[in-house]
């Protein structure tokens, strides 16, 4: 048996030590003696000063020290010991379509879930399984991980399992996709009273070859038509369309269906002398430093800007590309099962600029699926922010914030008030 | 005679005379002193004849030899009348206070008895006091022994009022711890009477020296009197005792009461012979030693 509130049993023994000194040191009326010449002793208080090296009335004492131990550990929140390893395992195991080899996910987290374990299996949904359904060979599933719901269900297998042991372990065996984070993602982490350890799996990433990007030009010679052909034909299974004019409803219709990307990206102005400095953020980061106009009105800085409260986050604009001072240069809208990228970079219409690779690779980044691409996974700085240090769980902190086990608790009050009603019936007795 | 485990006590004292401490009035022949003169062979005086007087007490061969009548005059002995009242309070039943009680009423009884002065007992207990008038009968010692030993100790008792019914010699057994002024006053106005009084002032020496325990000293004849005998108050209370049996005897022998006061550790025959001695002679003994 150990206790959840040590502290409590502590004061139980300090009452008891209390109780055996009040015996050893307890003013007491001394025992009455027949002395016919009683009236000759001068008058005082009928109570002297019984010190003693030997407790007095040891029977009295011990009900004493017997009910304070007994309260003391009633209200320590005592929880039965049983026998098993002393660390025991939580797995998450990420079955999402962010991971490229399900199966060798599925084996490092039998490994790591050992004797005692429990396997949680997590995409959209989180379920616990048995390790024969984690080696059976699974489906290949399309929706995403979403690490909160895995988080949550966790945190309640490792409550379920914590009895009897030490301490619990919280293994993520995922790439951690950027998709995997969610709003509630942070406040599940933080109900884990311990660090994670992490086992990075390789990410999926997509293979399916995507049409050129059409372009809806209003020039002739629009300089975007020659840097199209270069991208990375691998990007992806979806349909992008760059609007270089104001996009029209036709356009918007067009980019309400799935896996379709409008890119409004408008003819830029007279291009500046001196050069300026964008980035993107895709799946690989690119940077483009060239004399590029800022087109100020095409981005929503409504939409860019910090949320206010009463608005809803999911209508917030996502910033997928700033220039060198922070300012927002490119910004994604979701739009039903699309999306909407408005790209307030103007590339000057002469030169080679759009040939050169720096343009190429910002523009494949800008042409990436709605959401980012796939299989972009977090930074190993966000990855250890995310899992902290690597120490477990105690098992007396999880069993505690959940639902204990009240039983043993109530028979040491049981047995707490027998010896109560002992020490008030010996009390009685002598007294009488 | 029948008198159980006073036989002992009883062949002790033996022999043993206990002497009035002056004359007593005139009455049957005894071995007391009277204060009046008798016709006893033990010459004394002359007197003139007067008329009225006996002519068988004129003393012929000086009436010849003087020609004048003179009466024949001796010293005149009665017996002494001796009441025991013995206290059986429930303070008299406190360690060895009332077998001291009961052997001493028995052996100065039959010191009493053996100079054939008529012997009475009244034993005074809460439920009532058993009386036994004043015999120079055989056996009466052995009913004051059945007498004492069918008695227990309890309750409270005054003593006074029963001097009063007392013969001329009262002798009262008591620890005094009751109605003690009443009792001198009783046995004062006894004296004036031409009685003589005994106070045989009965302690337990465990009232003398308590037992070291700490207890809670409770008064057997008052409940509400419960005090702690611990060390602190032990010596304070030897100081209280001691000063209050002080005056106690002071007063009765003030009074001309003889006050002894007898320990329930002594010897009993002892007590008895200290008791039966003159007090002068007593302070010539006390002198000598």
């Amino acid at each position: 048996m150990s206790f959840l509130a040590p502290l409590a049993f502590g004061a139980g023994v300090v009452a008891a030590l209390a109780a055996v000194v009040l015996h050893l040191l307890s003013t007491r009326r001394p025992p009455r003696a027949v002395l016919p010449t009683a009236r000759f002793v001068p008058e005082s208080e009928a109570r002297a000063v019984s010190r003693s090296s030997r407790p007095t009335d040891r029977l009295l004492l011990a009900s004493r020290v017997l009910a304070a131990l007994l309260i003391g550990a009633a209200f320590a929140r005592p929880v039965p010991d049983a026998p098993g390893p002393s660390v025991r395992h939580v797995v998450l195991l990420d079955l999402s379509s962010n991971v490229a080899d399900r199966a060798a996910a599925a084996r490092e987290a039998i490994a790591r879930a050992g004797d005692g374990g429990a396997i949680v299996a997590f995409d959209t949904t989180a379920r616990r399984l048995d390790t024969a359904d984690v080696a059976r060979p699974d489906p290949p599933r399309s929706a995403p991980g979403i690490l909160s719901a895995a988080l949550v269900a966790g945190l309640r297998e490792a409550r379920a399992i914590a009895r009897g042991a030490d301490s619990v372990r919280l293994v993520v065996v995922s790439p951690l996709a950027e998709e995997a984070f969610d709003a509630a993602t942070a406040g599940a982490r933080a109900a884990w009273p311990g660090g994670i350890t992490l086992v990075r799996v390789p990410a999926a990433t997509d293979t399916a070859r995507a049409p050129l990007p059409s372009l809806d030009t209003p020039l002739a010679d629009d300089p975007f038509a020659p840097a199209l052909p270069r991208l990375d034909p691998a990007r992806g299974a979806h349909a992008v369309r760059i609007v270089r004019r104001a996009p029209s409803a036709a356009d918007s219709a067009w980019a309400r269906q799935a896996g379709r990307v409008l890119v409004h990206w408008p003819v830029g102005a007279t291009a500046p002398a001196s050069a300026d400095g964008v980035m993107a953020f895709g799946q690989r980061p690119a940077t483009l430093v060239a004399p590029l106009a800022r087109l100020h009105s095409v981005v929503d800085t409504a939409a860019t800007a910090p949320a206010r409260s009463g608005s809803r986050p999911a209508e917030r604009a996502r910033v997928i590309a700033r220039w060198r001072d922070g300012a927002v240069a490119a910004t994604e809208r979701r739009l039903d099962a699309g999306c909407v990228r408005d790209v307030a970079v103007g590339v000057p219409l002469a030169g080679d600029l759009t040939l050169r690779a720096p343009f190429v690779a910002f523009l494949q980044a800008v042409v990436e699926p709605c959401g980012g691409a796939r299989g972009a996974t977090v930074s190993d700085s966000a990855a250890r922010a995310f899992t902290g240090d690597d120490r477990a769980a105690s098992a007396r902190l999880l069993v505690a914030a959940g639902a204990t086990d009240q039983t043993l608790a109530a028979w040491l009050l049981g047995g707490a008030l027998l010896a109560l009603a002992a020490e008030w019936a010996m009390r009685r007795r002598r007294d009488a | 005679m029948a008198v159980g485990p006073y036989g002992a006590l009883l062949d002790a004292v033996r022999g043993v005379r206990w002497p009035a401490r002056r004359p007593v009035p005139g009455g049957a022949p005894g071995a007391h002193q009277a204060r009046t003169r008798g016709i006893a062979p033990e010459f004394a005086e002359y007197r003139p004849y007067r008329q009225g007087d006996d002519p068988r007490r004129i003393d012929w061969k000086l009436l010849a030899r003087s020609d004048r009548a003179f009466i024949r005059l001796a010293p005149d002995h009665a017996t002494l009348g001796t009441t025991f009242i013995v206290d059986a309070s429930a303070s008299m039943g406190f360690a060895g206070k009332w077998a001291l009680a009961k052997r001493l009423a028995v052996a100065l009884g039959a010191v009493a008895h053996a100079s054939a002065d008529p012997v009475g007992l009244i034993v005074a207990s809460a439920s009532r006091a058993r009386r036994l008038p004043p015999r120079a009968r055989g056996g009466v010692i052995a009913e004051f022994a059945r007498t004492l030993d069918d008695t227990e100790c309890g309750g409270t008792v005054d003593l006074a009022p029963l001097v009063a019914a007392s013969a001329s010699r009262c002798v009262v057994i008591t620890d005094a711890l009751g109605d003690a002024d009443a009792l001198r006053t009783a046995l004062s106005r006894h004296q004036a009477q031409g009685g003589e009084a005994h106070l045989l002032h009965v302690v337990a020496r465990l009232e003398l020296d308590p037992a070291g325990d700490a207890v809670l000293a409770t008064d057997p004849e008052d409940e509400t009197i419960a005090r702690p005998l611990v060390a602190d108050t032990r010596d304070a209370y030897r100081a209280r005792f001691d000063a209050w049996r002080g005056e106690v005897a002071r007063q009765f022998r003030a009074d001309g009461v003889a006050y002894h006061e007898v320990c329930d550790d002594a010897a009993v025959e002892q007590l008895v012979r200290r008791v039966v001695t003159p007090a002068g002679a007593r302070a010539e003994a006390e002198a000598r030693r």
